[in-house]
């Protein structure tokens, strides 16, 4: 039986590990829920895969939408690409970046190394707890069960949503909290007891969030004159090959479209 | 006497690790099926990435929290009955 998601990323990846599935759909290949219609990959920062990307979108007849040229000099500046085709009666949008939020750049070198040693092609499930800590309230909870799904204590004490999960977890592994602590403050309130822990939680939470909406807002402020010409760069793409389009979009992009935000936006 | 356990996600929702690769996959492709319902509502938006609208449908869609019609959970079948739940995307 196929899947569009499961499909398309067989095909980015023919060959050669180009793409790794990522956010959403991952979740779903980890069990843990469905809870998004659209497709995103992080995408091999090299110019094959790009152009290997390009063309397999290209022969299912994709189309840009709103965004960053799918083009190794934006994508380097942590900017994100969308293209979106038709597979039948679904509307399959497929997003790409090259480095993800919240991933140092170490750990995604890692993330490559572990995908081509193992074949899978889907991102694993502390990486993508980290990708999740986004500015929406419903990734949290998506957090909490990927931190379930960790089997280092370490990594859940990193994770973990749940105050009685992260008590349990220092009773447990005593070493490891000592170790999560330096990366996690509120871990030092985990003797406070639960309450105390919770607080914690929730401050953390509110952090993250308004952490990732100062990082959109340095990439909205970033694209604002991108945006102004693009319902004007999409009509002059409407009815051209991706090929074409795409020569035409990067053309329109240079000059209006920095490769980097301002200063201070993370990767 | 059984421990409590803080609830992130709804048993229908971790009921997934219970299906088998093609009850998943069959599941997973309705869903998305049924999800395609709310396009028009979500056209200008963005799921991932660094932007948030498409300024070429500019107007056109509202945040789909608020203009996708509400569903309750009630009326969303559990995975074990091979429908998939109405919950709104992104």
């Amino acid at each position: 039986m196929n899947n569009p998601y499961l499909d398309l990323t067989e095909e980015l990846n023919r060959g050669r590990l180009r793409t790794l599935l990522s956010s959403g759909q991952a979740v779903v290949v980890h069990r843990l829920a469905i809870m998004s219609k659209d497709g995103d990959w992080i995408l091999r920062e090299d110019a094959e895969a790009a152009e290997h990307v390009l063309e397999v979108l290209s022969e299912h007849g994709a189309r840009y939408r709103f965004g960053a040229p799918l083009d190794l000099r934006w994508l380097a500046g942590g900017w994100s690409s969308h293209l979106e085709l038709r597979r039948e009666v679904l509307r399959i949008r497929t997003d790409f970046v090259t480095r993800p939020p919240r991933i140092a750049p170490e750990q995604l070198a890692q993330m490559w190394e572990e995908a081509q040693a193992t074949g899978d092609d889907v991102v694993r499930v502390e990486p993508l707890a980290a990708m999740k800590l986004t500015n929406r309230d419903k990734d949290y909870a998506v957090v909490g069960e990927l931190a379930r799904l960790m089997t280092d204590p370490r990594s859940q004490l990193r994770y973990s949503r749940s105050s009685r999960d992260l008590i349990k977890l220092a009773e447990e592994h005593p070493e490891a909290l000592a170790e999560a602590t330096r990366q996690r403050p509120l871990l030092a309130r985990i003797g406070e007891g639960r309450e105390a822990l919770e607080e914690a939680l929730d401050r953390e939470r509110r952090a993250l969030i308004r952490a990732n909406e100062e990082r959109l807002a340095r990439y909205m402020a970033a694209s604002e004159d991108w945006a102004k010409i693009w319902p004007e760069v999409q009509r002059q793409i409407e009815g051209l090959s991706l090929p074409e389009a795409h020569r035409l979009v990067v053309s329109r992009a240079e000059g209006v479209l920095p490769f980097e935000p301002a200063q201070g936006a993370d990767s | 006497m059984t421990d409590l356990r803080d609830e992130f996600l709804s048993e229908e929702d971790l009921d997934l690790r219970n299906l088998s690769q093609d009850e998943l996959i069959a599941y997973w492709n309705l869903w998305l099926e049924q999800a395609q319902a709310t396009n028009d509502l979500d056209e200008a938006l963005y799921s991932h990435g660094v932007f948030e609208r498409d300024p070429a449908v500019a107007g056109k869609n509202r945040e789909p929290s608020s203009a996708a019609p509400a569903r309750s959970r009630s009326e969303a079948p559990s995975p074990g009955r091979g429908v998939p739940p109405p919950a709104p995307p992104r």
